[in-house]
């Protein structure tokens, strides 16, 4: 889907919201007088993205998962859904999310749209205001790569691992050292959103993807892939034995 | 690429967990059957299995149902830890008709 990017009315925002904490912002705990939580601030936004602002039906958010805004309306069985997952919480500048429609990925995008609640602005547009700076030298073009391929393994390794850390995912190693990074479930489980596999496969079986320096990343545990490399998503053939240089 | 093969890389005890990983990620996109489905079932139980590699299992698992339009409940039911996590996120998301069924079943 290709839409420019424009102003998107925030709703709702008090004009005395002042900053509140991570954990404010995603419990709706802050000034509750004032402030809403910042999925209130979501609310509208996901179906401006897809161009559908006069979507009937209701929002909703989901708080189990912290970064999560959704819409629906339809029954349980075949629901229209739409998620709006930020990588990190809301407001604090996500600097990137995933948004979806009826159970399929519509696009991923590196705004600064979580901003918006608070500082009263708009959803930027993504390839001339892309937020995600830092030291991984995300690219700034209009494809939306969110990493640059470098070509080498140990600065694609170095960037991806700072890509991994501006997420705020966590680092957890295989006993066979194979480093992943991603975030803990609330059972205490960790969901891997980047492994990096820098070691070529010489065996006879595995597809060959695998034989070579590698890496997997997804945006989430619903079937979401991406390549950073080039922004694009979609299912596991998009961010399976993407190759990590040589 | 064949299943034999995937299942002797699977097996070696010398394969590397990359490897494996990888191997179960190929057997859930190629070989989408209800034997691939056991013996991902057997490799996600197996005591010395990472849990990376488990969680891929459960991914490989639930993409072979949503592919083939058909889920085993009492087989996902007996799913474990992260293999389970996996196995109902997929579903959850991509059928939550299936999710329904499952909690009426089991919760």
């Amino acid at each position: 889907m290709s839409k420019t990017w424009s102003y998107v009315p925030t709703q709702n925002i008090p004009a005395t919201a002042t900053a509140v904490t991570t954990e404010e912002q995603n419990n709706g705990s802050g000034n509750q007088s004032t402030v809403r939580n910042s999925w209130d601030y979501a609310a509208g936004l996901g179906r401006e993205i897809l161009g559908l602002p006069n979507l009937p039906g209701s929002d909703y958010s989901d708080k189990s998962n912290a970064f999560k805004y959704g819409y629906s309306v339809g029954n349980r069985a075949m629901p229209l859904t739409l998620n709006f997952e930020g990588l990190r919480t809301p407001v604090s500048s996500a600097p990137e999310f995933a948004v979806g429609y009826n159970g399929t990925l519509a696009q991923t995008v590196a705004v600064d749209a979580w901003k918006s609640g608070y500082l009263g602005s708009t959803i930027i547009n993504a390839s001339t205001n892309n937020s995600n700076s830092g030291d991984n030298e995300a690219d700034e073009g209009s494809s939306n790569p969110l990493v640059k391929d470098a070509g080498s393994i140990s600065k694609n390794t170095e960037n991806l691992r700072t890509w991994a850390q501006d997420n705020g995912w966590v680092q957890q190693n295989t006993a066979g050292g194979v480093e992943q990074w991603g975030v803990r479930n609330a059972d205490g489980t960790f969901s891997w959103r980047l492994k990096l596999k820098p070691e070529a496969s010489t065996r006879e079986g595995l597809g060959v993807g695998s034989n070579q320096p590698r890496f997997d990343a997804r945006l989430d545990d619903k079937g979401t892939y991406i390549n950073p490399f080039t922004g694009e998503t979609g299912g596991r053939g998009v961010g399976t034995h993407i190759p990590l240089g040589e | 690429m064949d299943k034999k093969s995937l299942l002797e890389i699977l097996l070696d005890p010398t394969t590397s967990d990359a490897e494996k990983d990888d191997a179960v990620i190929e057997l859930g996109n190629n070989f989408q059957d209800d034997d691939t489905i056991d013996i991902l079932i057997k490799v996600s139980k197996d005591s010395n299995c990472d849990e990376m590699i488990a969680a891929s299992c459960g991914e490989s698992i639930a993409y072979i149902w949503l592919s083939s339009q058909r889920i085993d409940y009492e087989k996902l039911s007996n799913l474990k830890g992260i293999t389970l996590t996996e196995a109902l996120s997929l579903i959850k998301a991509q059928r939550p008709d299936w999710y329904k069924t499952y909690s009426d079943l089991y919760h």
